[in-house]
Order: C-alpha cells, then structure tokens, then sequence
C-alpha cells in the first residue's frame, strides 16, 4: 500500500523533475524550430523511414528521464539522510520499486510525444507510405530503459557523476551506430540506418524491429531485477527471473544480425530489375506516373515538375506521351558512384508496361542536400528526354550534355519549380567545374560544364516568362548541340563566360 | 599579500578537486583518440573531427564539477575573495582538461595520414570546445546560485551532456558541427566564437561575489 503510495509521489516527481522537462523542452523547441524553418512544404515524409527517426528525438527525453530517477534514487543519500531510512517499515527494495515505476510516466509522454511527431508527419500533404507500430513504440520503450538505467546505476553507486556519465554512454552507443562501427548498429538503444539510403517500400525493408524491441524489454528487465537484488529483493526467484532474461538479451541481441533472408534479398532484385510488376499508375495530362503502390501519391510532386518543364516547351516540340517510371537502384549510395543500373532489364520492363523510354525517378525527394539532389536529377534527365526525344534510358553509361542544349536542359530543369531551382544554387556551390547529376547513385550521369551553368544560374535571375519566350522563339538553334554557349547565352538575354568554348576543350564536348 | 595567499590556498583546493569526474574524464577521451592508432587505422579529416568532438564532450565533463564547495556555508567565512577561490578551482580543472583535449588532438592527427593532417582544423575545433566548457562553467555558475554556492553540478553536469546532444539533434547541426573547411564552416566557427564571448560575459557576471546583506553564516542549534 504504502509502495503504491511512494511510487505515486515519485512518479509526479518524475514527470516535474527539471532534468526531464528541461529536456522535454529541448525536444519542443527542436521541434517547433525544424516545422518553422522547413514548413510543410519543404517536406516530403516516407512514413515507413519517419517512424524511426522518432526514436532518436526521444534520446532527449530518455537522457532527462535518466537523470532524474538516478538522482531521485539517490536523494536520500545526497540529503545526508540515508541513516534515517534504516528506520522506514517500507524495505529498501520496495522503495527501489517505486522509484522503477516511477520511470513509467516519462515513457508515457514520450508514447504521446511520439504519436504527435507522426501524426504530424502524417498529415503533411506531401507524406506518403505507412508508419510500422513498432518502430513507434520503440521510442518510449528507450525512456522506460533509460529511466530504469537511471534507478539501477543509483543502487550500485550513489556518485552524482554516474547518471551523467551513463548518459555519455548511452550517446557513445547510438554514435557507434550511426558510424557503422561493425557489431554496433544494433547493441544500442537505436538501430541508426545510413542516411544516405534510399527510402524503401515497407515490404522490401530489412530492420529486425520486433527483435530489437524484444532486445530493449529484455535489457530493461535485466535493469529492474539488478535494481530489486541490490536492494535486497528475495534473491532466488529475482536472480532465476536475471538468469532468464539476460539470456533472452543475448540471444534476441545476436538474432538481430541476422542475415538479409533470402526470399527477400529475392524480391529486392525483382522490385530492382521488373519494377512494372509491382507498381500502378496514374496519367496526369500527357504523362504517365508509374510508383510502388505507397509512393504513389508522390506523383503530384513530379508533376509540378514536369508541368513545369512541358509548359516553357513549344506546344509542337512536345513529342508525348511521356512516362515517368519510379525504380529502386540498392547498390547506390553513399559508399561512391561505381555501380551500372540494368538499364536493359528496365527497358524491357517499360516495354512490356507499355511505358517506353520512361524517365527514371527514385524514392528520395526532398529539399535537403540529398533529397534536393534526386529532384534535380529527375528534372533534368526528363528535361532532358523532352528536348533529345525518348530513347535515352537505354543509351550507355555516363552521357554529358553540351554547348546550348546544355544551357536548354539545364534552365528547363531548374526553373520548373522554386525547389528545383534551389537545388541547382546548393549543388553548384557543393560542386567544381560543373555540376554531374547521377541517376539513383548510379554510374549514368548527366554532367553540364562549368560555363553552361553559370549561364544557367545568370537566367534563373532573370524572369522566367521573358526567358521561357525567348527560348520558345529560337528552339531549333537551343536544343542544337553544335549551337555554342555564346550564341546560346545571347538568344536567351544573357552573356557567356569569356572562356566557355576552352572550357569544353579534353571534355566528351569537343568531340562533338 | 594576495599572492602568497594565493599559493597557498592551492593545495587544499587541489584536495579538493572532484577526483572521479577528473578520472573519467580523462580515461575516456583519451581512450577515444587512441583506439584509431591502436587500430592502426588511417583517419579520414571528417571521422578525426568528429572523434575530436567526441573527446571535447568528455573532457569537459569534469568542468561540471569544478565549482562544487559542499563547505560553502564554512568557506562563506574565509578572509579570501570567493570570485578567486572559484577562478582557482577552475583552473585546478580547466588547464588538465585543455591538457587532455590537446593530448587527444596530437592522437588522432597522428592517426591520420600525413597528407591529410591539413585538413583537420585544430583551432577551429579547440573553439568548439572551449564554447562547450565556457557553456558548462556558465551552467555550473548559475547553479551555485540556486544552491547557496555547493553545488553547482547539480545543473552543470545534466547541462553538460543535454546541452551537445541537443545541438547534435538540431536541425542546425550541419551548420553548428560543420564539417572542416566545408561550405559553413567559416560561418559556423563565427556562431561558436560569440556563443563563447556571451557565455563567457555572463558567467563573469554570476562569478561574482554577490553582496552580503546579513550574517555569511547562520547558525542554529
């Protein structure tokens, strides 16, 4: 009765104590700062990758709520007044498991705060996927491990510097992680995926969330008997229960490295190789959006691209239909541009889905360096297939646009949304002597030499009505590649860099 | 006459030092810098920086402790400024830290190869942390205000390590950790050097003695 008692006195406390709302406020702030500086419309949530990175927000709160139960277990002994308790009727471990329950309500307001963070994602216009339960609930299961992290370390040590450093601990974990450190990714409290990876379809993702959870609920057990045994709990049902649930950590720790089984690993080549099997579409005006079914919804930001691009197009230079395919490519990446997408595979998937020549688009989109990258990419390669004509998805690896159709593809590209435009400024301020916008990561690339983007970059400060005229009046001579960039940058109301024909000189340009 | 004073007041508040926060606080980064060598790994400048980084977090840790007095209501009464007790005890534990941060920096560089040593900006990142420890000692000051002057870790140590885990959560953080002689790291390196003047005006001010209006010390019985 009197437990009850205490754990409802410390669980308020809990919730009060100015570590965990100090760091409830971190998370507020961060929060309301990202939504402020980024609005909804620079953001483009993959809900399926949206429900995890709730996780590593609440390491805030799960550091506040490690703190306060260390320091709230150790208040008698800071206050000089751990003699007295020698006297209270209530035993030393029921105490201790009052302080555990009391590490309860920080993981409910984390549960909350973690239901508000997706919700939010949820309803921007532009989220698309499906959140996984679990990855959701892991976050507030982290608060009530650290809570509990924090009630244990006080019954081994009553040092003020234990809570602290545990919590240097706990950043080291999810830092090995988020490194790669081999072994690491998943000891911690947070499976950290590179950031640099593509976003999935829910089906073909490999993340042993269930495992891991099971893996924190074990660790967190252990935690509590290790608590109630120094405390004094009866030893021989507590150690059999320790026993028990050290060996559950162990073995659900090693089962969550387990290898990419291979039904899956097959079902990732065919989504990579014949993605039309598995996909839908949706024809907008004279194109044809083709997604994994929980991307679809993305077609209305590829649209505002593509209408963007087909409206500066004179009316009878748009040579459509036109298709646009969304593909997966998993061996690009991060770990450097080496890899050749099966360009004949996807040919054959477009033919026999009846897209012929459709432009590639990948799952990322966005606003950031990487997501801003991929709508770039897409803008230019589809920029691209309506000035050249369809045919390119099968032309070899590496291809560098010159001269005025360069300069063409390039501000069709860039000028088709305030983002996309964006996007260009970032990269080139990112790139040297032009700008290489490779398809998913891949070895096929677009480049454009240093003096067309400057020329690009001078046109996207000029308006966009007086240019798109201007270009739209002298078409044949500025989808030309044997037009130079002079001309090119004379018909379009702007001046050349003096030395954009020496600039072209060793490059794939002046064979041409 | 301040200055024998001075001398010898030194060694009692080296007794003084908080001896386990110094320990971890020097075990820990420098294990951190030392496993690349031990690996004999070649550090690329992105991984020294953030390791150095890293260090930083570590080796500030004990400044958290450094202005903790559990005797304040006794050492209220000594014939000797609070302000320069305090200034020594920082000192006691600033100058290992920078010590063991300066240690750690000559690791890692040495982890790297030769060519890339360039790279890795030294001063850029010693900013960084003399930000973070100033920030700690400010966080420190303002909780001896709020504990009658013993015990200012109760703040400053949670503060030590919320505070980096915030920044490395912001949504700023490629701004704030900027990556060495990337796009802002010019800029970046302007934000910590005035998070460092404010922090270090501010904890000037809390530093202070503040005046006393009754009896230093309040006996009851």
């Amino acid at each position: 009765m009197s437990a009850r008692a205490m754990a409802r006195v410390e669980s308020a406390r809990a919730l009060r104590h100015p570590a965990f709302l100090v760091a409830v406020l971190l998370y507020a702030a961060l929060w309301a700062y990202e939504a402020w500086s980024e609005g909804w419309s620079g953001q483009y949530p993959v809900l399926q990758d949206e429900d995890r990175y709730t996780q590593v927000t609440l390491l805030l709160p799960a550091v506040g709520a490690l703190i306060g139960t260390n320091l709230a277990a150790t208040r008698m002994h800071r206050h000089g007044a751990q003699p007295l308790c020698e006297v209270l009727a209530l035993p030393l471990w029921r105490r201790t498991l009052a302080h555990l329950a009391a590490a309860v309500p920080p993981a409910l307001v984390a549960a909350v705060l973690t239901g508000a963070r997706i919700l939010y994602a949820a309803t921007a216009p532009t989220a698309v996927g499906s959140p996984s339960p679990v990855e959701l609930v892991t976050g507030p299961v982290v608060v009530l491990l650290a809570g509990c992290a924090g009630v244990a370390l006080a019954r081994f040590t009553p040092s003020a510097t234990a809570g602290p450093f545990a919590v240097l601990f706990l950043g080291a974990l999810v830092l090995s992680s988020a490194l790669g450190a081999r072994g690491m990714k998943w000891v911690g409290p947070v499976g950290v995926e590179s950031e640099f990876a593509a976003p999935l379809p829910a089906g073909l993702m490999h993340r042993p969330a269930l495992t891991h959870l099971a893996y924190l609920a074990a660790v967190t057990g252990v935690l509590v008997l290790l608590a109630l045994l120094r405390s004094g709990a009866r030893p021989l049902p507590a150690r059999a229960a320790l026993v028990l649930l050290v060996a559950t950590a162990v073995v659900t720790g090693a089962v969550q490295y387990r290898p990419l089984p291979d039904d899956l690993a097959a079902r990732r080549a065919d989504a990579e190789r014949h993605p039309g099997d598995r996909q839908r579409c949706r024809v907008a005006g004279q194109v044809t959006f083709c997604a994994f079914p929980e991307f679809l919804n993305r077609a209305e930001d590829w649209r505002r691209v593509t209408d963007g691009i087909l409206g500066r197009v004179p009316a009878a230079e748009r040579t459509g239909p036109y298709a646009v395919r969304q593909r997966l490519f998993l061996a690009g990446g991060g770990e450097g541009v080496s890899a050749t997408p099966p360009l004949q595979a996807w040919a054959q998937d477009d033919t026999r889905h009846r897209t012929p020549g459709a432009v590639t688009v990948g799952t990322g989109w966005g606003t950031d360096d990487i997501g801003g990258g991929e709508m770039l990419s897409f803008a230019v390669r589809f920029a691209d297939r309506v000035v050249s004509g369809p045919g390119r998805e099968g032309a070899p690896t590496g291809s560098m646009l010159c001269r005025a159709r360069a300069v063409t593809v390039l501000w069709l590209a860039a000028q088709a949304t305030p983002e996309t435009a964006d996007a260009l400024r970032s990269l080139d301020r990112r790139s040297f002597g032009g700008v290489t916008l490779t398809t998913l990561e891949s070895s096929q690339a677009l480049s454009v030499s240093d003096p067309e983007v400057r020329v690009v970059l001078d046109l996207l400060d000029r308006p966009t009505a007086e240019v798109g005229d201007r270009l739209k009046s002298s078409w044949p001579a500025l989808t030309d590649d044997r037009t130079s960039t002079e001309r090119a940058a004379r018909l379009l109301g702007v001046s050349a860099p003096a030395n954009a024909e020496q600039a072209s000189e060793g490059t794939l340009c002046a064979a041409r | 006459m301040r200055g024998p004073l001075t001398t010898a007041l030194v060694p009692h508040l080296l007794r003084l030092t908080p001896r386990t926060p110094m320990a971890l606080g020097t075990a820990t980064p420098l294990a951190v810098a030392v496993l690349p060598l031990a690996l004999s790994t070649h550090l690329a400048p992105g991984d020294a920086a953030l390791l150095l980084r890293v260090a930083a977090v570590l080796c500030v840790f004990p400044v958290a402790f450094a202005l903790d007095d559990p005797a304040a209501d006794t050492t209220a009464t000594v014939p000797f400024p609070a302000t320069v007790r305090r200034l020594l005890r920082l000192a006691l534990v600033c100058v290992p830290s920078a010590m063991t941060w300066t240690t750690c920096a000559l690791l890692l560089r040495a982890a790297m190869h030769p060519y890339d040593r360039i790279a890795l900006p030294l001063p850029g990142l010693a900013l960084e942390a003399a930000a973070l420890a100033t920030a700690t000692i400010l966080l420190s000051a303002l909780g001896l205000r709020r504990s009658g002057g013993e015990r200012g870790s109760a703040l400053a140590a949670p503060g030590s390590v919320l505070l980096p885990l915030a920044l490395a959560l912001s949504p700023a953080r490629e701004q704030l950790f900027a990556v060495p002689y990337g796009e802002s790291w010019h800029a970046s390196r302007w934000l910590w050097a005035s998070a460092l003047t404010v922090a270090a005006g501010l904890t000037a001010v809390l530093l202070q003695e503040r005046p006393r209006l009754n009896s230093p010390v309040s006996v009851t019985t």
